[in-house]
């Protein structure tokens, strides 16, 4: 193959600039969540939570012999947990679709 | 479902574990292959002016690196191939789930939560080699101490419930579509074979398919654009604690 000579890539620039037109090149960047999986992300992050209190509990009271006294106390936390998860997470896409906006 | 049954290819037994070659392993096999070729072939020439296989590998390379750099900052450049790989076989094997007879390997909660507990693993060994007992601190919000020692349980059960919520959302996600998918096609085959005007009917759920496959192709890169994302959130606080806050 010949090298290429720095005139034949100003050309090559120039003739796609010319093809593009008026056309803004396609951004790659975050691509944009459909409300379906802001429901999936908020929702797992609460099953997910309540889930580990859960066996936290369970596993707490199978060591200790005390059931149900830490699977109540594991799952209300588990709850607490998910909730502070899930606020954080929605918290997280307000800021990001805020900021979405002004860039815009 | 049949289409998510683990069948074993070449059955191997050592010490009485189950260790054989399954239908799973073998699309894992198929997904790292395929990326690794990608790759190969794509990076071979590397020409100042890309090929299309070259443009796809840089292009895929710029978005992840993009996504570390908005989120976790230069320190988070040398998770780089942590994460490109990760993103990778999660993208390749949620797409090639969608083949006809294909193996969906991240319909599986073991695979998902092994790639979650991966993640979280490398945040806990970042966070205490970059702060050693320091790291404890992310357990501790900012306000009075009588919230703290409330509070503290429950960011420790947050921080535990992450591996869980990244598998979980990634596997639950690839079985309900694949389970939406067998569903709707059951219809159609169903109503085909009841016969009569039946037949006719069956364009019904026909075109749901379609439709219910234009947004699996969405989900399977949603899904592991989320998981990379959320891998890269993960690996920030590990490194800059409550910094960024």
């Amino acid at each position: 193959l010949p090298r290429r000579e720095p005139d034949d890539l100003r050309s090559l620039g120039d003739r796609l600039e010319a093809a593009r037109g008026d056309k803004q090149p396609q951004q790659i960047g975050t691509p944009n969540l459909g409300g379906v999986a802001i429901a999936f992300r908020l929702l797992s992050e609460l099953v997910a939570a309540v889930f580990v209190g859960f066996v936290l509990g369970w596993g707490l009271d199978w060591a200790f012999g005390t059931r149900p006294v830490f699977l109540l106390v594991m799952l209300a936390l588990g709850l607490a947990a998910g909730f502070r998860n899930a606020i954080h997470a929605a918290n997280e896409l307000n800021k990001k679709m805020l900021n979405g906006e002004k860039e815009s | 479902m049949e289409q998510f049954l683990v069948k074993p290819l070449i059955p191997i037994h050592v010490a009485g574990y189950d260790i054989s070659f399954t239908n799973q392993s073998l699309w894992m096999c198929i997904v790292v292959g395929a990326i690794l070729s990608f790759m190969l072939i794509g990076t071979a020439r590397r020409s100042l002016v890309p090929t299309r296989l070259q443009s796809m590998t840089e292009l895929s390379y710029e978005l992840v690196e993009g996504m570390i750099h908005s989120t976790a900052g230069e320190a988070g450049m040398k998770f780089l191939p942590l994460i490109f790989s990760i993103f990778l076989f999660v993208l390749c094997s949620n797409y090639f789930g969608l083949i006809p007879l294909a193996y969906t390997v991240t319909s599986q909660l073991i695979v998902t939560f092994a790639l979650a507990a991966l993640v979280i693993l490398t945040v806990i060994v970042v966070g205490f080699m970059q702060h050693g007992l320091g790291f404890l601190k992310l357990f501790v919000p900012k306000a009075p101490l009588i919230m703290v020692l409330l509070l503290m349980p429950i960011e420790i059960v947050s921080f535990l419930s992450r591996p869980f919520s990244l598998s979980i959302r990634l596997f639950a996600n690839m079985l309900a579509g694949h389970a939406l998918l067998k569903v709707f096609a059951a219809f159609v085959v169903g109503l085909i074979g009841a016969g009569g005007i039946l037949i006719g009917l069956s364009i019904a759920p026909m075109l749901l398919l379609t439709g219910v496959m234009a947004l699996e192709f969405l989900i399977a890169i949603l899904q592991a654009y989320v998981f990379a994302i959320l891998s890269c959130i993960y690996l920030n606080e590990a490194l800059h604690l409550h910094d960024h806050h």
